[in-house]
């Protein structure tokens, strides 16, 4: 093991319901991330991105339940810790932060207070020093006139400056590593390009690590230094991020970054995968793209095993699309 | 050139708020005098960030609202002084795609049924006639028949908008109003919506009014832009002028702020955020944001004016360009 290697996931699977109802949302998901780096998620809505890192973090209810092979987080076995030791753990070494901003914070206690308690339970903080470090935090996130906003309820702030306190909470006990959900989804393009920068800003002063879950390739491209590309459960690529532009290895990346409005610049029409992700009824055995797969072949009937790619790993019969293209070709040809 | 199907003249729309008992009333002013024409079978895309005034456009434009003050003119026939029955008519004209197409639809309803309303309420078809219409129009926008008896819950968001976009189109309208259409679906389902809103365009040659905070789907589906900023046009010309010249510092912090593939741009940073419509600035609505503010920009509201191909309010258009 790598020693600055932070956190590592290796076959991670969740569950919910049993017998016949049973649903694995997470399937055999591993990613890795070290020190200091950006790894983004990225993945269609029931992908699983979320609850990979909710698995992660131990925010799944009883329902779910969560198999890995290993769950390394810091020399730390996520698995085998006791409760008290996780609760050490997560929300000081690991924060998150969540989608939508003015649902995640408390509508009914001041932004002091829950700023307050995030201070109060992982550092010890008392009394005067409390406030001393919140109005640090608030001012390191860029929020103006820090102690006039102290006494404010969430519904007096607007959507950016809510997630700019959310970001404060999160880095309030400077985490090793920082799990970003949509941190930019609910807002405006302004205000999301004042947030990743400050995001950014905050990762590389501090040496946080980071793992960025969006679907934003956009955001992907010009903040990340990893990519793990997820479909329905599973993820289906791993790549560095000016690579996976480059030259995508699985057709759904292909697909995906054909889909962006953006690479179709003069085109009349963008290139869209028929149908839709399949649903908990209806995945298919072997390949789970492969209904949907322009280079099917008769292989796909048996579920792909990861390959290596130059730049990382994919979750296909070839581990070139090129490959794939040619094969396809010859079968028109027959 | 063909005809203007919607023209705008100087739209305003303004709504009075309560601020409390015996506190007298405020105003919010969501539209402050807008003006666009848009002809058949062109897409006009609306653009800005939240707050301001793109549904407010949108509700005045599809007459759910009677703007304050203005005039708009649907098929060259003035709204503000047509009666009732006469609004009725111009209202099959006009249609609307919402959203958010997991709230759009009527949970308890069929999908022929909701199609079919329209029909009920504009057209004297018999049940069959109806049926075979709401089928059809089924297959254009990629649906199955056996779909017809099916509920919204057991579609998915793509397919949602899908049965929208086509319960929009029943009543063959010059002009369908989109207001943020894909912004709820995933990449890959959005790629699939646009183009057949395109493939409906190009079919029955109807008007779009595209109203949208994603550029790069702008850029894919608009003919001319509009950009919008606190309830005014700051600028609005061909979809070519606004995106590979934009002049107002507004436009050009709008898509310089956009995530692209290629890296990063040089980026114009606007500070802070959007004032309140209630409380609009003096001057240049943008002054407290803008790099290029002078102390004119503070003090008189620039108007909107042509120069270089384009529409647009900006002071210090010609240094900046």
């Amino acid at each position: 093991m790598n020693h600055s290697q932070l956190l590592q996931i290796e076959q991670l699977s969740v569950t919910f319901g049993v017998g016949e109802r049973a649903f694995r949302a997470v399937d055999d998901v591993s990613v890795s991330l070290n020190q200091g780096e950006i790894l983004a998620i990225v993945g269609e809505s029931g992908s699983g991105k979320s609850v990979a890192m909710m698995a992660l973090m131990g925010l799944l209810p009883d329902s779910a339940r969560v198999h890995a092979k290993q769950l390394m987080f810091n020399g730390h076995n996520l698995q085998t810790i006791s409760a008290a030791e996780r609760r050490q753990i997560i929300g000081k070494d690991i924060s998150m932060i969540f989608q939508d901003a003015m649902t995640s914070l408390n509508p009914s206690f001041t932004i002091e207070m829950q700023l307050g308690e995030v201070l109060r339970t992982h550092l010890g903080l008392r009394g005067d020093e409390i406030r001393r470090r919140i109005l640090e935090l608030l001012d390191q996130v860029e929020i103006s006139d820090a102690a006039s906003r102290l006494k404010a309820y969430p519904h007096q702030l607007s959507g950016g400056m809510c997630q700019r306190v959310m970001i404060a909470m999160a880095i309030a006990c400077e985490p090793k590593l920082l799990i970003a959900d949509e941190p930019t989804t609910a807002l405006d393009v302004t205000v999301q390009a004042q947030i990743m920068d400050l995001l950014q800003r905050l990762q590389a002063e501090r040496g946080m690590a980071m793992i960025l879950i969006t679907h934003d390739l956009g955001l992907v491209a010009q903040n990340a230094q990893h990519i793990a590309v997820m479909y329905a459960g599973q993820v289906i690529e791993t790549s560095t991020v000016p690579h996976v532009f480059q030259s995508p290895c699985h057709p759904y990346t292909e697909a995906l970054l054909a889909a962006i409005p953006e690479f179709a610049v003069g085109q009349k029409r963008l290139q869209s995968l028929a149908g839709v992700v399949p649903s908990q009824y209806d995945r298919p055995t072997g390949c789970l793209l492969s209904p949907r797969c322009p280079y099917v072949q008769d292989q796909c009937n048996t579920p792909p095993v990861m390959q290596k790619t130059p730049f990382g790993q994919v979750r296909c019969i070839a581990n070139d699309l090129s490959a794939l293209k040619q094969a396809q070709k010859m079968k028109e040809l027959v | 050139m063909s005809a203007n199907v919607l023209e705008a003249i100087d739209l305003t729309r303004h709504y009075p708020i309560a601020q409390g008992f015996g506190k007298g009333k405020k105003v919010v002013k969501a539209l402050n005098g807008v003006s666009f024409t848009l002809s058949a079978g062109k897409t006009l895309a609306v653009v800005g960030e939240s707050g301001c005034g793109k549904s407010t456009l949108a509700r005045q434009l599809t007459l759910i609202e009677l703007p304050t003050a203005g005039s708009l003119l649907i098929n060259n026939e003035s709204v503000t002084d047509l009666s009732k029955s006469e609004l009725k008519n111009l209202r099959t004209q006009v249609q609307m795609v919402f959203q958010n197409p997991y709230a759009s639809l009527n949970p308890r309803q069929t999908i022929e049924y909701q199609l079919s309303e329209p029909l009920t309420i504009h057209t004297n078809l018999s049940r069959t006639e109806k049926k075979e219409r709401a089928i059809d129009m089924m297959r254009q926008v990629g649906l199955r028949p056996e779909h017809a008896l099916r509920y919204p819950h057991m579609f998915s968001g793509g397919q949602r908008q899908r049965v929208a976009l086509a319960r929009a189109m029943m009543l063959n309208p010059k002009i369908v109003i989109a207001d943020e259409p894909t912004s709820a679906l995933d990449v890959s389902i959005q790629a699939q919506v646009l183009n057949l809103f395109m493939d409906l365009q190009e079919q029955y040659h109807t008007a779009y009014v595209f109203i949208s905070h994603n550029l790069s789907v702008v850029r894919h589906v608009a003919h001319d832009v509009m950009v919008m900023y606190l309830g005014k046009v700051v600028e609005y010309g061909s979809k070519e002028t606004i995106f590979e010249h934009a002049l107002h510092p507004y436009t050009k912090a709008l898509l310089s702020a956009a995530p692209t593939l290629h890296g990063k741009t040089t980026q114009i940073k606007l500070a802070g955020e959007l004032p309140s419509p209630l409380n609009l600035p003096t001057g240049c609505a943008l002054h407290q944001r803008c790099p290029y503010a002078t102390e004119q920009c503070a003090r008189e509201e620039p108007a909107l004016r042509s120069f270089a191909g384009r529409q647009i309010a900006c002071h210090r258009v010609e240094e900046i360009a």
